[in-house]
């Protein structure tokens, strides 16, 4: 198993983490927190010597600064794939270089186990026809699924219409839901593992909150 | 319509439009609250704050001590300036969120004309209002033009630079490929122009045009409400049949069902 970077996840998904060669997509809206569980999956990977990639359309110094902000190190970084401040650069307009970027870079670690981490999905799918992306993702998916390696994408609720991350969840092995929940006149973000690869379904939902020393998950009870 | 029942109506009004901000100002606290940080935390925080300083208007209007003197006044036309850097918030936003980062009308150097004007307009409103005694809803005969002039121009100037300000959120709203913030920005452009429409219905001053800026200025709000809450997509937690729960195995070494809590851990450095 591949650790989520946050043992009370690796509780809850009863697997001590991600299934090994799996695809994992973590859908939530803008703001809630998707990136931190990224940047703990990239930290824990760095701490086991894995190979760590975080293809991302923000530029390195933003994802830095958002990673201390959340209390995680960046004595060790990851292999960028960025829109600046990276030595190969993420262009949004031109998928193809995008992918063959990213299998390049995956393909040249073949003797370490990978863990790609992106957040390019979303601003893809609103500059490209669903069609095209849901190829484009099945072929990279089962591409990386070749080797020992494990894939995060971010996926931002509200950002597309409700099909088109349906879609996009048939594609991948597990889905990650937070979202903002209305009880009353709170407001709480939970979060709820929608599928596992390997698990049964997994019903519940849990509260998690960040802070600068780290992220808690919690039971939520209903 | 009596004028009494148009008093009273008016008076309901005001207290609907104080509890729906204080409301909404709730909901953005929440909100805000919920949020992990990035844009989305800081516009419910702001909205929260340009909710706060609606409320404050608001009770000032009920309060005819605190309406009709100099400091309700400056809450109410301290509001405009905040709702004014409110919206700007959201235009320069909108305007990161498109891929192309597009300008729109020109606004990114015109808010720079923008601020001051609206400033310079409020700041000659409080004057007339303390020059004009006892707070007259018009000038009385007499009055010299300078101060005909700046208790007029308000009128004018805040309605055509919001009316501005709305053309440019309603595009940014447009072209931003988010839907949260389209809609957030769609809500906040409705509220803006219904607020527009109250500053110019309440111009005649009479109890029913007041009335009708009243019911304006509560649909405004409640525009306002449906902006904070459309800043994310919300779902409702779904109490589960308990008994049709399967168990799952954790790595503690525990059954856990739905309602059963296997605790939780902070994670440090």
């Amino acid at each position: 198993m591949v650790s989520t970077g946050v043992p009370t996840l690796d509780g809850i998904l009863g697997t001590d983490g991600y299934p090994e060669k799996s695809s994992i997509l973590i859908v939530g809206p803008p703001g809630i927190g998707k990136e931190v569980l990224g940047y703990w999956f990239v930290r824990s990977g760095l701490v086991q010597g894995d190979y760590c990639l975080y293809a991302t359309h923000r530029p390195v110094s933003d994802v830095l600064r958002d990673m201390k902000g959340v209390g995680i190190s960046t004595e060790r970084v990851p292999e960028w794939i960025a829109s600046s401040g990276s030595p190969v650069r993420c262009d949004l307009r031109d998928s193809t270089s995008l992918s063959f970027n990213i299998k390049e870079a995956v393909h040249g670690n073949k003797e370490r186990r990978v863990r790609l981490t992106t957040d390019v999905l979303s601003p893809l799918l609103v500059l490209n026809p669903l069609e095209s992306m849901y190829a484009f993702w099945s072929q990279l998916l089962s591409d990386l699924k070749q080797q020992d390696s494990v894939v995060f994408a971010l996926a931002e609720d509200g950002m597309h219409p409700p099909n088109t991350l349906t879609t996009m969840e048939q594609l991948f092995d597990g889905v990650i839901e937070m979202k903002l929940y209305e009880q009353g006149l709170a407001i709480t973000p939970l979060l709820r593992v929608k599928k596992m690869l390997g698990l049964p379904p997994l019903h519940g939902y849990f509260r998690f909150s960040v802070s600068g020393i780290g992220m808690e998950i919690v039971p939520h009870v209903v | 319509m009596s004028f009494d029942l148009l008093f009273t109506l008016s008076f309901i009004l005001l207290l609907a439009t104080a509890v729906l901000t204080g409301l909404a100002f709730l909901r953005g606290i929440e909100m805000g609250r919920a949020f992990i940080g990035g844009v989305y935390r800081r516009r419910a925080f702001w909205i929260a704050a340009l909710l706060f300083a609606i409320e404050l208007s608001n009770v000032a209007s009920l309060v005819p001590a605190v309406g009709n003197s100099v400091a309700g006044a400056v809450i109410f036309f301290g509001m405009i300036v905040v709702v004014l850097a409110f919206v700007d918030g959201v235009i320069l936003v909108a305007q990161q969120t498109d891929f192309f980062h597009r300008g729109i009308l020109a606004w990114q150097p015109l808010r720079w004309v923008l601020y001051p004007v609206v400033i310079m307009s409020v700041i000659l409103e409080i004057v007339s209002f303390v020059a004009i005694p006892p707070f007259a809803s018009s000038p009385p005969p007499g009055t010299s033009t300078a101060l005909v002039v700046a208790f007029y121009q308000f009128d004018v100037v805040v309605p055509v630079c919001f009316t501005y300000a709305a053309v440019v959120l309603a595009i940014g709203a447009r072209r931003t490929p988010d839907r949260t913030l389209k809609s957030h920005a769609r809500f906040l452009g409705l509220a803006l122009l219904l607020f527009i429409a109250t500053i110019v219905i309440s111009i005649p001053g009479t109890e029913l045009w007041s009335f009708f800026a009243n019911v304006t200025g509560l649909v405004s709000i409640y525009f306002l409400y449906r902006a904070v809450m459309a800043l994310s997509p919300l779902g409702r937690v779904t109490p589960l049949d308990l008994a049709t729960l399967p168990s799952t195995r954790t790595s503690l070494g525990e059954e856990r069902t739905n309602n059963q809590t296997t605790g939780g851990a902070t994670i440090g450095r």
